[in-house]
């Protein structure tokens, strides 16, 4: 299935930031789990020493466990959860860490770039809808389990703990790692935010009597629609809002026609000139905006204007035409035939990782198909991915006792 | 407090592929993602299992409860306003300065949630 002759070999550099990215994912996140575990597996005063580094006091101790465990005990059992055990529970947690890191990176993220490509979903659009959603699938099926195995709700809580995460964190992580300053456009923003605050205003309001009929549940399912629908009318969106509320005389919106267009002049540009590949985004199809207007560089230009899938495509074109030529466009080390990697490495920091990660790469290398081969089979890699991703949450998080019983600790 | 950090965890998949996204440069991509999973929760992570649950029950509402939503309702427009305060300070680019900021806030809402269930302050929980 995934032929080690066949398949794109990476450069050694390349494979490197691979490894750097995931690591300093683990790095980030291996920190608040390892205070998460620490605190959940705190039940009685003997961790005090371990505790104070977190920066829990014993009172949050004792309250946490004494209002019917909040954490439940995991596998190793509430007296076994000495500090070696804990040790075990955060390699245990790293471990389903890396799991969801190479979904993502290899086939989650990759299917989403096929959509963005094939069908000619702006980014930020593709962002909001099929990356969240799949992004999100673990705290839906938590929510499932809270309701349907616990008989209660799961709570305000978690929504408030994992929109904070998701905008401040994740947006801050985003800044930390990327591999260049990203400039960022407005609208995108701006649209977010009304929907997001609109939609916490509805919660309110439904919230309000502590009761949930089915038609307030109901109607906030139809608002989702209705932002997916939005979604999907974005471009159009866009440029009513600018050239009838703000009049932007100046505004032209991208289309999939012109879209169409500017590829097709695109694929006039000759495949030996990369410096040219500023030149497609003024063209017909390119917006007029003053963010386009702030950025000098044609790099630059090549991350700020709208037909970014277009242009991608466009330089892998040519890196892949011409193959004496290097990576011209910077961030290209993701830009392989998707899938996992399967080739032995060189160094040895990757045959440690290789050997310590083979039975999940194994794994998910023959399960999943490899979208970036076979376009067409997206859907199926996405479904894939979200399935897996919520298999590891669900360990992550400590299985379904864990999720289950902090919610029958809420009930009254 | 359990729950915000019950939230990391399953946000975790979140936070990897808005990085990976960033880091291939599409920034807007992992902006819209992060705010786009939250209305995701609260459109649908909320109220998909309730409205199942009241078919199951032929129609009848579910109770929830809500001893602190103004409160954390509050923290969410506050925290939303400071997002958009802070990416217009920076110039609409995703500087490190940016990323700093917006991990000094979570740490700032971390603390919160510490205090808040020692009792200090009134409940997020």
């Amino acid at each position: 299935m995934l032929g080690v002759g066949s398949r794109f070999k990476r450069s050694a550099g390349a494979r490197r930031t691979h490894q750097v990215l995931r690591l300093g994912c683990f790095g980030a996140a291996a920190v608040v789990l390892a205070v998460f575990s620490l605190l959940s597996a705190s039940d009685d005063g003997s961790h005090g020493g371990v505790l104070s580094g977190g920066g829990a006091s014993s009172t949050t101790r004792r309250r946490l466990t004494e209002d019917g465990s909040l954490y439940p005990d995991d596998a190793f059992g509430k007296e076994g959860m000495k500090k070696g055990a804990i040790m075990l529970h955060v390699i245990g947690v790293m471990y389903t860490f890396a799991g969801i890191a190479i979904v993502c990176d290899d086939f989650f993220v990759p299917a989403l770039e096929v959509l963005v490509e094939k069908y000619k979903i702006q980014d930020d659009v593709a962002g909001a809808t099929f990356m969240a959603a799949g992004g999100s699938a673990p705290e839906l099926f938590t929510a499932l389990i809270g309701v349907f195995i616990a008989k209660s709700n799961v709570g305000f809580g978690t929504i408030i703990g994992s929109a904070v995460f998701n905008v401040l964190f994740v947006i801050g992580a985003c800044a930390f790692f990327s591999k260049e300053i990203l400039v960022l456009t407005w609208w995108p923003l701006f649209r977010d935010c009304c929907w997001y605050t609109f939609d916490l205003l509805m919660l309110y309001v439904f919230f309000r009597d502590e009761h949930i009929d089915m038609y307030e549940s109901g109607l906030l399912l139809v608002f989702y629609l209705c932002y997916v629908l939005f979604m999907s009318q974005n471009s159009r969106a866009e440029t009513f809002f600018k050239k009838t509320i703000l009049r932007q005389k100046d505004f032209v919106a991208t289309t999939r026609h012109d879209e169409e267009r500017a590829e097709k002049k695109a694929q006039a540009i000759s495949p030996a000139a990369p410096s040219k590949l500023s030149q497609v985004s003024p063209g017909p199809g390119a917006v007029t905006e003053s963010a386009l207007a702030r950025t000098m560089t044609p790099k630059a230009l090549e991350r700020s204007s709208t037909p970014r899938a277009l242009i991608r495509k466009e330089s892998k074109r040519i890196i892949k035409s011409d193959s004496s030529s290097k990576n011209p466009g910077g961030g290209d080390d993701d830009d392989d035939d998707g899938g996992i990697d399967l080739d032995w490495p060189d160094e040895l920091s990757g045959k440690i990782y290789f050997v310590l990660l083979c039975p999940i790469m194994f794994g998910l290398a023959y399960t999943i198909p490899n979208c970036k081969k076979k376009e067409h089979l997206w859907p199926v890699v996405f479904i894939e991915s979200i399935l897996y991703i919520g298999f590891f949450s669900y360990f992550m998080v400590g299985g379904p006792r864990r999720s289950a019983r902090s919610s029958v600790s809420r009930t009254r | 407090m359990g729950y915000t950090f019950l939230a990391a965890g399953t946000s975790v998949p979140d936070l990897m592929s808005s990085v990976i996204v960033a880091r291939q440069g599409f920034g807007d991509m992992a902006v819209s993602s992060s705010i786009g999973s939250n209305i995701f929760d609260i459109t649908l992570g909320l109220p998909l299992p309730w409205f199942l649950w009241s078919i199951i029950e032929g129609g009848k509402g579910i109770d929830v409860i809500s001893n602190s939503l103004n409160f954390s309702l509050l923290l969410l427009i506050l925290m939303l306003v400071s997002v958009v305060i802070i990416i217009a300070v920076c110039g609409w680019r995703m500087t490190k300065g940016l990323g700093f900021s917006m991990v000094v806030l979570y740490g700032l809402f971390l603390t919160l949630a510490v205090l808040n269930s020692r009792g200090v302050i009134g409940g997020i929980d």
